[in-house]
């Protein structure tokens, strides 16, 4: 039945356009929203009205009742107080303030009540209750106020008693013991009289005795009934009987005067007895208080009930007050619940309802959209699927709302159609290979890749691209390198050697370029032939780091590799070592032989020195016959050694040029990373200092770089500065060292020697300079700078009358190079004006060594200038008489080195000797340096030595010093 | 508010400096405690105690005290009775704050004051008393004692009448009917039959009330038995003993009466007058006039003291020892004298061998007690004289 009306409703639904429906759901929608408030807001009302109830009578009146309970907790304390208390205390302020704080509670329980006509009752009964208990308690401690004080009287009176009873028993003893004593000593008259006296006194005795026991008795009573069996008059006849013995005992003891005592006793005890019966007179009788205590007690207890029961009738009467006022909130409390559940009811049936029909509503509009949608939905998977001519059929079954989406699709298609033809042919006809892959496999490819390839569409067609590269590293470097380049979003591109169809090899430039999202691995590559290209680049590389002659790697080339080592090594924590290389006599065969020969040792020296290397050290040619070689990767110095032993020994050979053996050599310079430095030109500068060492060190060997090399470097590179600076600024002076007259030790002359005035240093020997300025090509210069300044200096002596006899100037080697030094000394001599005889040359023994025509002519212009030249430091080097005798010279000058020892060492001796013996043959006139001590003169002297220099005669001095020993005219004997 | 607080903080300051004040007030002196007879039957005994006790205190504190701090005896009446004594216990100890207790008087009454003292951890020495109860073993932690128990003083009387060649059946007892009494008894029982007889519980004890002078019949019950004594030997107080003396002197003339220290003889000698002649007492103290140590700085220190008409009397010279040895042990005590630390400076001192004191009183024979001397004295031309003195219980 229900399915039915559902199933005609939607039929109707269905006929209604979507607008239409639209409307109707809003419309439902805002009903059941209604529905739903005026529900909830009528439930909401009826709750409260039940909750008012709850919180407006049951709260305050189980507070009250609280409150009630407490308080009657507080009078059965109050109560007990009272009953404990062992003082008499006022008890009535407290019971008064708890009275008022109940009548309190009470008034405010009336409120609660007066509407209430179950309640009225009980709450009367309440009232009536409490008004007794107050009574009640407050009778309670009247009476135990009187019973207190009852009882205090009571003790005081008891403790009397007992001391009066206690005296009178003492004085008995007394009054016995003294009886005791006298009859004992027979001081009583008669037997008679004795015996009767005892027997009274023993009467007495037993009276008091009895008098105290019944006394004790009575004070000892516990209840009424005990007090009743007392034999009260027991007492008074007991204080009879006693008074009776003591008269007694008075009358027989009067008419003795030795029982005078005895009397005494009597009348204390009477007195004693008198004062008892006072006691019990005087109160009433004791009886009477003891009574009076216990009627007290009795309705102490009475009144005690009375208020137990009363509590319990109060309890009653609250238990009945809370029975009926939680019957109320219980009665409240089921109708709240029944409220509740009715209205949970209710929104449950109507919210069924309402979604119901909002099912019903909303599936029709559904189906309204669905149908039109899945009609697009296929056709657009056709054309998705290739087939472009797929279109929609546009009729009157369509509705209004798709209908115009319906042309709009078709439209779009056909214009799809159009571009898509369009573009496949741009890309078969493009003339750079296309190819669409997908996880690296080709899912399109152009016409022109299969023309660059040779291969077919099928052969090609949805294979992984692999096969197309030569090496298989390149395809998984793109796989790495360029696939995540294209993550990015970048373009990556990229040239590797790729294979054709027929075998053949050539370099193709990809470009690739993702598309899609980055999962889909979907990317679109462009393959261009670049082997021509490439070729030429290649050639291009080549002459800018090779050298052409010898196919090393040259200087820039080096450079990068020396970086890259240093790199690695400082990464992987290695050693390597740098070879500096220079080849000698380069120069001197290129200059004899010609290029060509100079080209064909390069060669041959580069090839020798290959073989002799691993395939891994890097050997390069810097320009010249410089070559420096990176040996990577060494453990030990001794490696380096190795190779720098094997290629002294490889290019120790000759090399064979038009049959003529050519002989070479090389010097080495080694500095090690990270030893040596650890940046390159740290590297370089120290390697070429080593090689520098090495050369100066003679040649054809290797040298390691030391610090020690560095720091003299170092120090002469600061030196040949400050020369080059001192020779411009001309920060030389010269000073004389006197010559003597070994028979008359006058002086007959001077050497000339050179001080460097340096600034802020002061003068510096020339030791420390000359052979630096001869390096550096600045002795010529300065040795003629030394003639001219001599001269000068002779020639203001001589016109002040001062002949300084032979003043001699030291020559260099290097002033011998060409035919200059001659001219100048010519020039010289003429231009001072001074007789040639006044200077003598002094040359060394390695400048005749050099064995030089130049040289040789030289000497002779000099000679035949009238110019004497003396033979320096004789002695010290090959001290050949050859030379001698082939070269002019004069004089023959002992180096300071024999003389220093000469009268200690018998070789020195026998040397110095032996010269002197030579010169005398030769007629050369003989010069003994260095002259510092007597003996040293004495020796010489006589052995014939014709002058001498040194320390004992002066030290060098300056012009002017000169000038005033001149003055002093007087054999020097010595300057100490 | 802020001046509120101010004020606050003031007066918090003002009322714990007062309080410092009052304490070190109260730290400069040491209290001790007494409680004796001064009013009674037995009057004289507490008073001439406390004298004695008082007068080496002031002899101290003119010294300067001990550690600076100066003696201060604090003494309470109780007439003798057991209860009153129990009650002053209490009142000294927790009210006057006292940290020993010193020359209580009576063995009825230290029968109650005694386990006050062990209760409240605190020192009970010297009480003027012989009874054996303080002076066992299980005495409890704060007992000791400077005098020889009644059992060695009743030895030594029977010693003495059994060697001046009475026969034991000859001796009959007069005693206090009491703990005292008993004591006395008990002691002289206990060296007869060490003597060798067997029969002592047979001998005559005439017992009298305490507090009274009620011997009459005591008196009678002696003149009553057949044969008579010739030694009583007598445990009580010095008004009941003279009283008896005087009843019986007459009848006996060669009646010995022996009487216990706590008799007290001086009181005794000025009760009896002429009738002393020939009674016998035995003292704890060395006689008064001697020449022994003890008894001259006593008389010394009672000549010094012009504002005082006190004459040298045996009871007070006990109390000059009981606080001499005291104020030795407070000297011993390195740190804060208390109740703690005096008690255990005495215990040291009775435990330990201190010379200067073994020299005078025996130590070590008895763990409770410092002398065990005792002094046979007998009246001779109406004065007390040594006949025999029994050091150390030898």
């Amino acid at each position: 039945m229900k399915g039915r009306l559902l199933n005609a409703a939607s039929q109707k639904l269905l006929s209604y356009s979507i607008k239409e429906l639209t409307l109707l759901l809003v419309k439902l929608v805002l009903l059941g929203f209604s529905l739903l408030v005026i529900t909830y807001v009528l439930t909401h009302r009826i709750s409260a009205y039940y909750q008012q109830i709850i919180s407006d009578h049951a709260l305050p009146m189980t507070a009250l009742q609280r409150d009630l309970s407490n308080s009657l907790v507080d009078y059965a304390l109050i109560q007990d107080e009272i009953i404990q208390s062992k003082t008499p205390s006022n008890h009535k302020p407290s019971i008064n303030t708890q009275a008022l704080k109940t009548e309190k509670i009470l008034n405010n329980f009336h409120q609660f009540v007066m509407d209430d006509n179950a309640l009225i009752k009980p709450k009367e009964m309440l009232d009536i209750g409490h008004t007794a208990l107050v009574a009640s308690i407050i009778k309670m401690d009247d009476l135990h106020t009187s019973r207190q004080q009852l009882k205090t009287n009571l003790q005081e009176y008891k403790y009397d008693i007992q001391s009066l009873l206690e005296s009178m028993i003492i004085s008995r003893e007394k009054l016995s013991g003294i009886l005791a004593l006298a009859s004992i000593q027979k001081k009583i008259s008669s037997e008679f009289l004795t015996k009767k006296l005892l027997q009274a006194d023993l009467k007495l005795g037993i009276n008091i005795s009895k008098l105290s026991t019944n006394v004790s008795l009575l004070m000892h009573v516990e209840n009424s009934d005990q007090l009743n069996n007392l034999n009260l008059n027991q007492l008074t006849q007991n204080i009879k009987e006693t008074r009776k013995s003591l008269s007694e005992i008075s009358l027989l003891s009067t008419p003795e005067a030795s029982l005078k005592r005895v009397m005494f006793a009597a009348k204390d005890i009477s007195s004693v007895l008198k004062k008892i019966e006072l006691k019990f007179a005087k109160h009433s009788y004791l009886p009477f208080l003891i009574q009076e205590k216990f009627a007290i007690d009795a309705d102490l207890e009475q009144e005690s009930l009375r208020f137990k029961e009363t509590l319990s009738e109060i309890e009653n009467y609250l238990k009945t007050i809370s029975g009926i006022s939680n019957q109320k909130v219980s009665t409240a409390i089921t109708n709240n619940e029944t409220v509740s559940l009715i209205s949970t009811v209710l929104f449950i049936v109507l919210s069924f309802v309402f979604i119901s029909f909002l099912v019903v509503v909303i599936t029709a509009i559904a189906r309204q959209i669905n149908s039109p949608i899945e009609r697009l939905n296929q056709t657009m998977r056709r054309l998705t699927h290739g087939d472009l001519s797929a279109r929609l059929e546009v009729n009157e079954s369509v509705s209004d709302e798709f209908a115009n989406l319906w042309v709009d699709f078709n439209h779009f298609a056909e214009e799809n159609q159009k571009t898509i033809i369009q573009q496949e042919v741009i890309f078969d006809n493009a003339d750079i290979g296309i190819a669409w892959l997908k996880d690296r496999k080709c899912l399109q490819v152009n016409k022109k890749i299969l023309d660059i390839f040779g291969y077919q569409d099928h052969e090609i067609y949805q294979k992984d691209i692999g096969f197309l590269y030569c090496h298989y590293r390149d395809y998984q470097e793109v796989g790495d390198i360029g696939y995540k380049t294209l993550n990015a979003a970048e373009t990556f591109i990229g040239e590797y050697e790729m294979r054709r169809k027929d075998g053949s090899h050539f370099w193709c430039r990809i470009t690739g370029k993702s598309i899609g999202s980055n999962n889909e691995k979907n990317s679109i590559w462009l393959f261009d032939d670049v082997s021509e290209t490439k070729s030429a680049e290649e050639k291009l590389y080549r002459l800018a780091n090779f050298d052409s002659l010898t196919q090393l790697a040259n200087r820039s080339l080096f450079s990068f590799h020396l970086d890259e080592a240093i790199t690695r090594s400082h990464l992987e924590s290695k050693q390597f070592a740098l070879l500096f290389i220079d080849i000698d006599r380069f120069k001197h065969i290129n200059d004899s032989l010609g290029h060509e020969a100079g080209d064909l040792v390069l060669s041959e020296v580069s090839n020798r020195m290959k073989s002799v290397l691993h395939h891994s050290d890097i050997l390069a040619r810097l320009g010249g016959d410089e070559f420096t070689i990176l040996l990577d990767n060494i453990s030990s110095t001794s490696e380096a050694e190795g190779v720098a032993r094997k290629i002294l020994h490889e290019l120790g050979k000759p090399i064979i040029y038009k049959q003529k053996e050519v002989y070479t050599g090389c010097s080495i310079g080694i500095s090690r990373f990270p030893v040596n430095g650890i940046v390159k030109s740290d590297l370089l500068s120290c390697a070429d200092a080593a090689m520098y060492h090495a050369k100066k060190s003679g040649r054809n060997r290797y040298s390691f770089y030391s610090e020690a090399i560095g720091e003299s470097n170092t120090k002469y590179m600061q030196l040949s500065q400050d020369l080059k600076k001192a020779v411009k600024h001309n920060e030389f002076e010269l000073h004389y060292q006197p010559k003597i007259d070994m028979r008359t030790r006058q002086i007959i002359g001077a050497e000339a020697l050179i001080r460097w005035n340096k600034p802020g240093e002061g003068l510096i020997s020339p030791f420390k300079f000359i052979h630096v300025l001869e390096e550096i090509g600045l002795m010529a210069q300065v040795g003629e700078w030394i003639i001219t300044e001599a001269c000068n200096t002779i020639k203001i002596w001589l016109d002040n009358g001062f002949d300084p006899g032979k003043i001699a100037i030291n020559l260099s080697e290097r002033q011998f190079g060409d035919n200059l030094l001659l001219n100048s000394v010519t020039n010289v001599l003429q231009s001072s004006g001074i007789p040639a005889n006044n200077i003598e040359f002094e040359i060394t023994e390695s400048l005749m060594m050099r064995d030089s025509e130049i040289t040789m002519q030289t000497l002779r212009g000099i000679k035949n200038l009238g110019i004497a030249i003396a033979m320096d430091d004789f002695g010290t080097g090959y001290s050949s008489l050859a030379y001698l005798k082939k070269f002019p010279i004069d004089i023959l000058k002992i180096d300071r080195a024999f003389v220093k020892d000469i009268t200690d060492d018998p070789d020195d001796e026998a040397i110095v000797e032996a010269i002197i013996a030579m010169a005398k043959q030769l007629k050369l006139t003989t010069v003994a340096e260095g002259i510092e001590t007597e003996e040293q003169y004495q020796f010489l002297y006589e052995r014939g030595c014709e002058i001498g220099q040194g320390y004992l005669f002066s030290k060098p001095i300056t012009a002017e010093k000169m000038f005033e020993l001149h003055h002093k005219k007087q054999p020097i004997i010595s300057c100490h | 508010m802020k001046t509120i607080k101010i004020k606050k903080i003031i007066s918090s300051f003002v009322v714990s400096l007062l309080s410092i004040l009052s304490s070190a007030a109260l730290a400069d002196e040491i209290r001790i405690g007494m409680s004796a007879a001064l009013s009674g039957l037995s009057q004289d005994l507490g008073q001439q105690m406390q004298q004695g006790i008082e007068l080496r205190f002031s002899q101290e504190n003119k010294r300067g005290g001990v550690n600076g701090k100066q003696l201060k005896l604090i003494t309470l009446d109780d007439g003798y009775k057991p209860l009153k004594a129990a009650a002053n216990m209490r009142t000294l100890i927790d009210g006057e704050n006292v940290i020993a207790i010193i020359g209580n008087t009576g063995t009825p009454t230290a029968v109650l004051t005694a386990p006050i003292a062990n209760q409240k951890n605190t020192l009970m020495f010297g009480a003027y008393t012989g009874a054996d109860f303080l002076r066992s073993e299980n005495s409890g932690c704060c007992i000791y004692n400077y005098r020889a128990s009644y059992k060695q003083e009743t030895a030594i009387m029977v010693q003495h009448i059994l060697d001046s060649g009475i026969k034991p059946d000859e001796i009959a007892f007069f005693t206090q009917n009491d703990a005292y009494g008993d004591a006395g008894y008990s002691g002289a029982i206990a060296e007869l039959k060490v003597q060798g007889y067997q029969q002592a519980e047979q001998l005559l004890d005439t017992r009298y009330r305490r507090n009274t002078t009620n011997i009459e019949q005591a008196a009678a019950d002696v003149l009553a038995l057949k044969t008579a004594p010739k030694a009583i030997i007598m445990v009580g107080s010095y008004e009941a003993s003279s009283a008896f003396i005087k009843l019986l002197k007459p009848e006996h003339p060669d009646l010995k009466f022996y009487n216990i220290s706590f008799t007290g003889s001086d009181s005794l000698l000025k009760h009896l007058g002429p009738l002393s002649e020939g009674v016998y007492m035995t003292e704890v103290v060395p006689n008064v006039h001697s020449i022994s140590p003890l008894a001259t700085t006593y008389r010394n220190a009672i000549n010094s003291r012009q504002e005082s008409s006190a004459i040298p009397n045996t009871v007070s010279l006990e109390g000059y020892i009981v606080a001499d040895i005291l104020i030795q042990a407070m000297h011993s005590i390195s740190g804060n004298i208390n109740r703690h630390s005096i008690l255990l400076a005495v215990e040291d001192i009775i435990r330990s061998k201190n010379n200067a004191l073994e020299a005078e009183h025996c130590l070590n024979n008895a763990p409770r007690q410092v002398s065990q001397t005792i002094w046979l004295n007998q009246v001779q031309k109406g004065r007390f004289e040594t006949i025999y003195v029994n050091r150390c219980g030898g």
